[in-house]
């Protein structure tokens, strides 16, 4: 189902660009889900966690995400993939835009 | 003890120096020599003043109450900033592709340049800013009071809590109002701002991290003590609700987006998309570290400071209670600075909000006439905004003297951002949601908006001051389903996380049935489209249609908004891109649409289309407009058009390579055919040469009759064998291209004649009767007589030889043709099976099995000696029996 002339196949630096551009969408989905976690946590007599453990627990996830942040914000850099990226999209109209009718 | 005046001197120099560092990089930007000054770091530090004076003191006291609570947020802001490539990268794409000037501007520009939409949100921002400024003077002067109350000895200026905060808020005003209004088109960015705060951002940052490290080390002895200390204190155990922490998490996030100020440096001050890459992790970074030592200065001071001292302030006392004044000023400088920074920010974003959608409009609207009439524009506007600034900051320290100050104030941080927040529906629908409508935008905006006074706001306001206790407890008219804080009766929510629930899922529901319900303006979906795709196309594509429109009135408008030196130029530019004389463009579509744009980024897009708007004759959506809209949908057809185009073009070529595959693979096979035909036609004749050569010479009884009878058979073979090798070689000179040709004129009848008689002269046996067609055939001719004459001779010989008919009869007519005579040999026979039509023009080609002699090269030699002779020679299917058509060139007759 090769949409709109898209191709359906695409070369590995487009194919690996296109990854990381998935893996910036999903990276605060993720940080969303570890971030909820403290809300499981018991607040009364013994089950309470105490806070010295919460402050560890949430800024180390914190830290996480600022280190793969800045991976990612490396990988995203190269401008000539993201260019190409752009004009393979622009070259097929049809894309999410153009099923909206608006 | 701390002195005060030390500590005035030290806020003196430090704002000085402030103003240096601004007037340094204004004129560093202004001689271009600014590299620096757009380092993505400055980016990342200027989106430092999210952290307010709130956060710099407020946190700990924050932490102090409600434990990690304080902590999200930051975390909102974090996962907006690492989701980047969600909602910013589109923000400020938006943002630079449309000039925006406020986020008032982005969702006026969005939903059809809507100036009702542009006032709506400027009074949120205006009513959600307000106390947040108020909150600003505030801590100033509380952290200035906690000097002074440290300092027994004489001061330089009255211990008037009051008169510090209307001395703040006037110098405030001054600075915002020399380095915020310097420029008027906001996308030239205030440079002078923008490094300014990026030094207070450091300086903020090092101050905090210097009183947790001396918390940490010098008080508590490490960090493993720090933690222990932590679990042993009243903070000792996660306490969070739930509800609050996700409401709490969400609402930043979405404050984060909304905050008229944080729009200002995300995306207005913006200087390149790439920045954003390095704040995506480097303000998380920031915010991680601002809030490091919340929990343990918070822990500390609770320890350490007497029952009943102000947790707001511990970032300020705790230092000074152990003596150490330097720190204390450090601290006090860092406070100084978040809440100098924010207020600068806000105010200029609000006054650029407040000028643009209210003063500007109404000013348009008394001038009349439209925007040529007398009166310098650019005066004016810039007259509103420092008046707007003014304004915005006065109203701040009105409402800190009105609230009295106090616990109360602190509170509206939160309320301040939750109202901010019902922005967001409308910002993202409109950036992603082609549907969202301007009736839709303006019902949910209204909707969260009311929903936000009445549960949070009202009654946030000191106690009962706004909100009687009656409404308060029973609802309005004593409606119980109405109470502010237990809407259509559920009640016991947290009444910060109720309002957002209730507020921002109504404005969420509005504004999506609302849009589902009306029909946009053309306009809107044009900016619609802009906004969603903007990925796809950039380029704006929105025009006016300028048929009306007059340049020097347009020159005039630009001259008094832009200043003359720039709107020259920009006329003068477009002027050679047109390729005409001087200063005046025609004004096309395109150069309205640059026209517009420069504008906007002066008094925003709503009054900059109105301005154009009223020049051109307010056809402000054209043919072409809405052609843009259809644009995709166009695409797609030429697009799908361009495929169909491509395959029908495909199947022709491969079908034409089938046909050209097949007549070689048939040559081919011919050519084999012929290989052993040759063979047979060449080894027949020197079988009987040989034969009859052995006979005369090995035979001594051979009488004369016989001998003589012998000698002709090998002479007659010997013929044969030349006129074969003859045919071959003239088939290879005139495809050469060697053979020269010998034109001379003649006439028709006489080479038809000489043909017939030549052809039925030599050869006994069958003989065909040949109708001519007399009076048409005298043409006169200027040719190579004798090569036409040789192609006649194979045509009729080929009729003699080949005509399967009882009483063979050819039929040979000439007529005129467009392009020249057309000589037609028709006989009465079977004619060429259809299979073989296009071979027999081949070489060596022979049809069917007749043993008719001939080497198959007689009409490969016609068709080049036609060729030679400028005409052509073709069979003729369809006529009856064989038919060839000779194509003689017009000649000179």
């Amino acid at each position: 189902m090769s949409q709109g002339g898209q191709p359906l196949f695409v070369k590995p630096t487009t194919y690996r660009w296109r990854r990381r551009v998935d893996a910036a969408r999903v990276l605060p989905v993720i940080g969303l889900g570890l971030l909820i976690i403290p809300l499981l946590w018991g607040t009364e007599g013994d089950a309470a966690v105490p806070m010295s453990r919460a402050v560890i627990y949430i800024f180390g996830v914190w830290a996480v995400l600022i280190l793969a942040a800045g991976l990612l914000a490396r990988g995203l850099r190269d401008q000539a993939v993201a260019e190409a990226t752009a004009t393979e999209k622009s070259s097929a109209p049809a894309t999410d835009g153009a099923r909206d009718n608006g | 003890m701390a002195s005060l005046n030390l500590l005035i001197v030290v806020s003196l120099t430090y704002v000085a120096f402030l103003f240096f560092i601004a007037f340094f990089a204004e004129r560093a930007a202004l001689r271009g020599q600014g590299a620096w000054l757009r380092l993505p770091i400055v980016y990342t530090l200027s989106l430092s003043i999210y952290c307010t004076a709130w956060t710099f003191y407020g946190a700990v006291g924050y932490a102090a109450r409600s434990g990690m609570e304080f902590v999200t947020i930051y975390l909102g802001p974090t996962l907006v900033m690492i989701g980047w490539w969600w909602v910013l990268r589109k923000l400020v794409r938006v943002g630079r592709a449309q000039r925006v000037t406020s986020i008032a501007d982005l969702i006026s520009s969005r939903f059809g340049k809507s100036n009702l939409l542009g006032v709506c949100v400027t009074l949120l921002a205006v009513i959600g800013t307000t106390p947040y400024i108020a909150l600003q003077l505030q801590s100033v002067t509380l952290s200035f009071d906690a000097f002074a109350q440290a300092d027994t000895g004489q001061s330089l200026i009255p211990r008037d809590k009051d008169a510090t905060a209307l001395w703040v808020a006037a110098g405030l005003a001054v600075f915002t109002v020399i380095f915020g209004t310097r420029n008027l088109d906001a996308n030239e960015r205030h440079h002078g701002v923008v490094m300014a705060i990026a030094v207070e951002a450091v300086v903020k940052l090092f101050a905090l991290m210097a009183v947790g490290i001396f918390v940490v080390w010098g008080l508590s002895g490490g960090v493993f003590d720090t933690l222990a200390r932590i679990d042993a204190s009243d903070l000792g155990e996660w306490r969070v609700a739930p509800g609050r922490w996700a409401g709490l998490t969400f609402l930043s996030a979405a404050a984060f987006l909304c905050l008229p100020r944080m729009f200002q440096v995300l995306v207005v001050e913006n200087e390149d998309e790439t920045h954003l890459r390095t704040a995506s992790w480097a303000f998380p970074t920031y915010l991680l570290l601002m809030s490091l030592f919340v929990v343990p200065i918070a822990v500390v001071g609770l320890d350490l400071m007497p029952e009943g001292a102000n947790p707001d302030l511990f970032v300020l006392t705790l230092p000074l209670s152990q003596g150490r004044e330097g720190l204390a000023m450090l601290s006090f400088l860092g406070g100084f600075s978040s809440a100098t920074s924010m207020v600068i920010v806000a105010a200029i974003a609000l006054s650029t909000m407040v000028s643009n959608h209210v003063v500007m409009p109404i000013w348009l609207r008394i001038q009349g006439g439209g925007a040529s009439i007398a009166g310098d524009v650019r005066h004016v506007v810039l007259l509103s905004r420092r008046l707007s600034i003014a304004a915005v900051l006065f109203l701040g320290y009105l409402y800190y003297r009105v609230s009295g100050g106090g616990e109360a104030l602190a509170a509206i941080g939160l309320v301040s951002f939750a109202g901010v927040a019902q922005v967001l529906p409308a910002m993202l629908g409109g950036l992603f949601w082609r549907g969202a409508t301007r009736i839709g935008a303006l019902a949910g905006l209204t909707t969260g908006f009311v929903i936000w006074l009445y549960t949070l706001f009202l009654p946030g306001i000191g106690d009962g001051y706004a909100m009687s206790e009656s409404v308060l407890a029973q609802g309005v008219f004593g409606w119980d389903w109405l109470r502010p804080q237990a809407l259509f009766g559920i009640s016991g929510i947290d009444p910060l996380v109720h309002a957002l629930i209730w507020s921002i899922s109504l404005n969420t529901l509005v504004f999506v049935l609302g849009s589902l319900a009306t029909f946009p303006s053309p306009l809107e979906r044009l900016q619609g489209a802009q906004f969603v795709n903007v990925f796809q196309h950039s380029a704006a594509s929105h025009n006016w249609s300028g048929g009306a429109a007059q340049s020097e009135d347009l020159m005039i408008m630009a001259q008094r908004i832009l200043g003359a030196a720039q709107a020259q130029e920009l006329f003068q530019a477009e002027a050679a891109r047109q390729g005409v004389q001087g200063y005046l463009p025609d004004p096309s579509p395109d150069f309205l649409n640059v026209l517009e744009r420069e504008l906007a980024g002066s008094v925003g897009a709503a009054t900059a289309h109105a301005m154009v708007g009223q020049i051109v004759g307010g056809m402000s959506v054209s043919v072409e407009d809405l052609m843009a809209v259809a644009d995709e949908t166009a695409q797609m057809m030429e697009y799908s058009s361009r495929l169909e185009v491509q395959s029908t073009e495909l199947t022709r070529t491969a079908r034409q390579l089938r046909e050209a595959n097949e007549k070689l693979t048939k040559l081919s096979v011919q050519k084999d055919a012929f290989l052993s035909q040759i063979s047979h036609e060449l080894r027949t004749p020197m079988t009987s040469i040989r034969a009859f050569s052995e006979i005369l010479r090995d035979s001594d009884a051979l009488d004369g009759v016989e001998q003589s009878k012998y000698a002709s058979i090998i002479h007659d073979e010997a013929i044969r064998l030349t006129r074969l090798l003859d045919d071959l070689l003239d088939l290879s000179v005139l495809e050469s291209g060697q053979v020269s040709l010998n034109e001379r004129p003649g006439n028709l009848r006489d080479v038809l004649d000489h043909a017939q008689a030549t052809a039925q002269a030599g050869e006994d046996g069958r003989s065909v009767v040949i109708k001519r067609d007399g009076a048409g055939e005298d043409w006169a001719l200027y040719t190579d007589v004798d090569r036409l004459a040789q192609v006649f001779i194979n045509l009729i010989a080929n009729a003699r030889k080949y005509c399967d008919a009882r009483a063979p009869v050819l039929t040979i007519s000439v007529s005129q043709r467009a392009r020249g005579l057309v000589v037609d040999f028709v006989d009465n026979g079977s004619g060429v099976p259809s299979a073989a039509q296009d071979l027999i023009f081949e070489k060596f080609a022979r049809v069917g099995d007749q043993k008719a002699g001939g080497a198959g090269l007689g009409l490969a030699i016609c068709r080049e000696i036609m060729h030679r002779l400028g005409g052509e020679i073709s069979y003729l299917p369809g006529q009856g029996g064989a038919a060839f058509r000779v194509h003689l060139p017009t000649s000179g007759t």
